[in-house]
């Protein structure tokens, strides 16, 4: 059952029957590895022109004027753009995404800029260098503003306002939306409880940093009247249905295309100015507008993860069952939410997982500042709450003079209590959690490394589940659909909107038709993403891909090999239970030989129409959907927002140099539990990419802003993203599966599971070699050696960073704390 | 990128006969690393960009007559860390082949890697620890200056119109032992402290020269005058104390712990630099038998 994930050398997927299960080589690397994908930059489409974009230099400031009139005389401009050209023509969106009244997005700022980087005026011209000359030509006059770029300094209600003149459902002054779990009585478990711990934890702002860049093109085609865009995207139907609300055009006259997309991790989820910029100047030229990013741009308006500043509580017995769970969030959405708001309300719910806690309060406080726009990103919400709450066990263990594993082992959802509903609501189908801590534990050796102490050395585990897929609470949907078509030659084509960027779509989506179809693998397509021919999906993002997708791919394979089997019970004279498919073709049961091609099938369909069994509708082209029936939120915040639940515990052993603060991690171990496994080499890649993720955040990727809101390392020489050096030498793979019983296939999530425990694994890992419980992210050597020295300065066991620093501004202890100013008044509890 | 005029003289003298000319409105390339991160994003936008790569006599190195190693402005990391240097002279080739990425070091220039004056760079740090001087040619002729000189504030002293042609570091005999140590975050950043430190001995085990220089927290490369003085004269193995490596940081950074995260983050690491650089010298500089 734990045998390592390792790709099982080269054998060939076509020698056994099944190829679900197998690490197929996956289709898409030829191309990547020989550098002829196409990505958003690499289109040229003949007569395109270039826009460029002028962005805010400061953080806060009214908008006084904009005189672009010297740039339109520029050599080769062709047209500029500001606000005020496009106010009551473009209709503010995001709205839906989330969940506001009006749309808080727009493609230019209007009144005020909320943040550096925001689009303030745009140029096109016909080379890019034409129009970067042609932005410094443009006038802007700013009465600069105070930035607000603390969260807590936001709400307090005597805080200049950031979006004016905004009403909000939920919110009020920068709380644009609110947030409570509400399960269970708190209050009780507070009275009740043997032990309490509690802390103040905050997060860092980590870039989405997709190495494709954010960008279109947009080509408007004035004959008949449609516009294409090309996007560098995860989900060309939002991105169409919002380009054309922006816009006010029919849907069926946009159409979006996606070429290659290099990474998205949540940042390219939605619509975002440069698309509705580049569109506009397409339509009011008649000619294909360029629009692609530069890195400097994306750091500063791409999304990145929401900050948070938590005041967590967890309430325990003697023999360590967690009996509640307190907390309140302030939770930093930057000048623009993009799903932000939804950011905290998934990743906290499904992040008391996998404890059934059955006293849950939570309030969070969904804020503007003038930092970057804050959304989502791998790990949507669930690894801010790993780093307090994860922390939170360990600290309780040390109260409690347990062992960090075992009160974990006494606290997870057993295995033989599946399905399980927690009091969150919920509904664990299946899970290997249990066997997953213990083979962390065991894989890394915990005994010996917490029993025979090395000096500055420490071993730390995390536990977290993922949901797989979701109802967010601001749509009432979860859907995905493919359309598959057996060619006249027998080869099939899938068609889908939910688009690969990174995830192996063409090779996993071809594994389960091959295994269900019986067509070869190498015959199998999936048809480049293209609203004009893809069926309605909410695209990649969520962890879906396998699971949800590759449902609605199982269902329409199942479908169309029943038409075959029409066919070919017919043709045969065959019973239909008595056919199977294998080896291109269909047969009856043990006589592979025999039988018909599935060439032959599809040739009847098409050509010979008089071979189909009455009344056969001649066409095997079929579609499926898999919508999958999950809860709303309920206003408490329970709900069984996923249909399965995919787990990964991490063990760091970890080394801390006294000289320089600098952690190496010696060995890390990660047992997975991703159900059914369908490419077991993609599976691996997406837990590698998801812990390198993790490793960002713990360790170095943050936005520094200074006082005024200027981002000061907005750029991959400045950014501290990992490097390949960076990753540990010793990373060992275990997978668990414990199949879904609820998904068709078995299938789990495995894209952002194994991104949230790796901060609160080394936190502990960290706590235990050197006594120093880190509070904030990321953790860098300049923290580490830091903390090391005022520690031994002041001589304490146990010392917090930052909170035990000379110079920390938060409240120290629980006394201080701030509450929220939320009541529950009016809501249907 | 700003439109600009790229020209490549053909020799020296070429070059200088234009920068004479164009010279503050010129930015010299030589690998190009520095410069084209500032000519990408604009904030670099010079009327021209003047190729070094046809003065073949930058790109030499040798040893003079004297056995002073002389390195050529236009020598690559690369091709420098490939060069089998004896004794500590190696420790330069180390220092060559251990920054930034295989790229960079590939194309990027000690000549370059000065004249940038970036102090959180190796060389700077280098050039004033192991006492190097450099060669500056205008059009009227040659000058040398102390590498020590050179490096101002965050900048170099060097007029639009000469061009840095060639370094020059001690002969062997100058110095007993060498060792550069450094921090940076991830392996191909620049440093966030560097220390060099060079020293000589007579015959007897005294110490003779204790050159200790600090990179990367000060606009230029700051050279400890006072920690050192108490050593000198006196046998070091024995004169020679752990709180040395505190003495050279308060004396960078001043008594009083700075102010903010990364300077106090700086001051502790110089601590650490330069003990581990003392650690390395130490086994060299005993009596001789």
């Amino acid at each position: 059952m734990d045998d390592k994930v390792r790709p099982k050398g080269r054998s060939s997927p076509l020698q056994s029957g099944k190829l679900v299960g197998q690490s197929v080589p996956r289709k898409e690397d030829l191309a990547f590895l020989t550098g002829t994908a196409r990505y958003i930059d690499d289109l040229r489409i003949p007569g395109m022109l270039y826009a460029k974009i002028l962005r805010s230099p400061m953080a806060h400031a009214r908008v006084k004027g904009i005189d672009y009139s010297k740039a339109l005389g520029m050599p080769g401009v062709r047209g500029a753009l500001c606000a005020r050209d496009l106010i009551g023509k473009v209709k503010p969106w995001g709205d839906m995404m989330s969940d506001l009244l009006v749309g808080n997005l727009f493609p230019f700022a209007t009144e005020k800029v909320l943040y550096e980087g925001q689009e303030v005026a745009a140029v096109v011209a016909d080379t890019k260098y034409q129009a970067l000359d042609a932005l410094d030509a443009i006038r802007v006059e700013y009465e600069e503003l105070p930035a607000i770029i603390d969260p807590e300094a936001a709400i307090k209600p005597d805080c200049p306002i950031i979006h004016e003149g905004t009403n909000y459902e939920f919110g009020d002054g920068n709380i644009f939306d609110r947030y409570r779990i509400r399960v269970g009585d708190i209050a009780a478990a507070e009275r009740d409880a043997d032990v309490v711990v509690r802390q103040r934890f905050t997060t860092n702002k980590q870039a989405g940093a997709a190495l494709d860049p954010h960008g279109c093109i947009a080509d408007y085609d004035s004959f008949t009247g449609i516009l294409t865009l090309y996007a560098s995207t995860q989900s060309l139907y939002m991105m169409r249905d919002a380009l054309a609300d922006a816009l006010q055009m029919p849907r069926n006259r946009i159409r979006v295309v996606a070429p290659d997309v290099g990474a998205g991790f949540g940042s390219k989820a939605q619509l975002l100015g440069h698309d509705v910029i580049a569109s506009v100047f397409s339509m009011q030229l008649g000619k294909p507008v360029h629009c692609v990013l530069g890195r400097g741009e994306i750091f500063r308006a791409g999304t990145t993860r929401n900050s948070q500043v938590r005041y967590a509580e967890m309430f325990l017995k003697n023999d360590g069952t967690i009996i509640g769970y307190r907390d309140y969030i302030v939770h930093n959405c930057g000048a623009v939410s993009m799903l932000g708001n939804q950011v905290v309300q998934v990743g906290t719910g499904v992040g008391m997982l996998p404890y059934p806690i059955p006293n849950i309060h939570v309030d969070a406080d969904c804020v503007y500042t003038n930092l970057a726009p804050g959304g989502a990103l791998r790990g949507f919400g669930i690894p801010q709450t790993l780093w307090a709450k994860e922390q939170l066990v360990d600290m309780a263990a040390n109260a409690l003079g347990m062992d960090p594993v075992d009160i974990r082992a006494r606290n997870v959802i057993n295995s033989a209590d599946c399905p399980f509903r927690t009091p969150m609501g919920q509904i664990v189908d299946t899970t290997s959690v249990s066997d997953c801590v213990q083979k962390a534990a065991s894989a890394i050796d915990w005994k010996r490394l917490r029993s025979n102490r090395v000096p500055f050395e420490g071993v730390g585990m995390a536990v977290g589940m993922k949901y797989t897929s979701a109802r967010h609470p601001s749509f009432d949907t979860d859907l995905s659909a493919v359309r598959l078509r057996l060619e006249t030659d027998g080869t099939v084509t899938i068609y889908s909107s939910d688009l690969n960027h990174g995830q192996g779509h063409a090779t996993f989506l071809s594994q389960i038709v091959s295994d269900v179809v019986g067509a070869g693998f190498e015959k199998i397509r999936l048809a480049a993403p293209d609203t004009n021919n893809s069926p309605f999906g909410l695209g990649t993002w969520g962890s879906r891909g396998a699971a949800v997708l590759g449902t609605a791919c199982r269902l329409a394979a199942e479908r169309l090999r029943k038409k075959l089997f029409q066919i070919a019970a017919h043709v045969l004279d065959e019973r239909l239970e008595n056919l199977e498919a294998g080896g291109d073709k269909i047969y009856p049961r043990g006589s592979p030989e025999s039988g018909l091609w599935l060439e032959n099938l599809a040739g009847f369909c098409a050509y010979r129409t008089h071979q189909l069994p009455p009344d056969f509708e001649p066409s095997l082209e079929v579609m499926a959907t898999y919508d999958t029936p999950t809860d709303r939120q309920a206003p408490d915040g329970t709900g069984n927002l996923s249909m399965t639940y995919s787990t990964s515990v991490h063990t760091a052993h970890v080394r801390i140099n006294p000289g320089t603060g600098r952690v190496t991690i010696l060995r890390y171990v990660i047992a997975s539990d991703s159900g059914t496994v369908i490419n077991p080499q993609i599976v691996e890649g997406q837990h590698l990419g998801s812990f390198l993720m993790g490793l960002g955040m713990a360790t170095g990727e943050d936005y520094v802003y200074d006082d005024n809101g200027h981002l000061l390392n907005g750029s991959f020489k400045d950014y501290l993203a990992p490097l390949a050096t960076d990753v540990p030498d010793h990373i060992e793979l275990y997978e668990i599966p414990a199949p879904s019983t609820a998904i068709p296939g078995g299938q789990k999530g495995a894209g952002e599971t194994a991104t949230g425990p790796v901060p609160p694994a080394l936190g502990n890992a960290i706590a235990h070699a050197i006594g120093v419980r880190f509070t904030e992210l990321p953790i860098t050597a300049d923290r580490v050696l830091l903390a090391l020295r005022e520690k031994q300065a002041r001589g304490m066991e146990v010392f917090r960073y930052p909170d035990d620093m000379p110079d920390f501004k938060g409240p120290r202890n629980h006394d201080a704390w701030p509450r929220s100013r939320a009541t529950d008044e009016g809501l249907f509890l | 990128v700003r439109p600009f005029a790229f020209v490549e003289p053909e020799g020296l003298m070429a070059t200088l006969t234009f920068l004479r000319e164009h010279g503050h409105q010129a930015k010299l390339m030589a690998g190009g690393q520095s410069l084209l991160l500032g000519l990408k994003d604009r904030s670099v936008r010079p009327a021209y960009v003047v190729s070094l790569a046809r003065i073949p006599e930058l790109k030499v190195w040798r040893y003079s007559d004297h056995g002073e190693l002389e390195i050529g402005a236009a020598v690559t990391y690369a091709r420098l860390a490939r060069v089998p240097l004896q004794g500590w002279h190696a420790e330069i080739a180390a220092v060559a082949g251990n920054l930034a990425d295989r790229c960079v070091r590939n194309m990027g220039t000690i000549g370059g890697a000065a004249c940038h004056g970036d102090p959180r760079f190796d060389f700077p740090t280098l050039l004033v620890g192991l006492r190097a001087n450099v060669t500056i040619a205008g059009i009227d002729g040659s000058r040398v200056v102390s590498a020590e000189d050179f490096f101002d504030a965050g900048g170099v002293r060097l007029a639009a119109s000469e061009i840095v042609t060639k370094f020059r570091f001690p002969q062997q005999s100058a110095f007993s032992a060498v060792a550069f140590e450094k921090f940076r975050y991830r392996m191909f950043d620049a440093a966030l402290a560097s220390v060099s430190v060079a020293c000589a001995r007579d015959a007897e085990g005294s110490l003779t020269e204790l050159r200790v220089v600090v990179g990367a927290v000060d606009k230029s490369p700051s050279l400890v005058k006072g920690a050192v003085r108490g050593l000198i004269g006196k046998p070091f193995a024995e004169a020679y104390r752990p709180e040395f490596a505190v003495q050279v940081a308060e004396e960078i950074f001043g008594v009083q712990v700075p102010a903010g995260r990364m300077q106090r983050f700086k001051f502790e690491l110089t601590k650490t630099l330069v003990a581990n650089a003392m650690a390395r010298v130490l086994p060299r500089l005993g009596r001789e038998t």
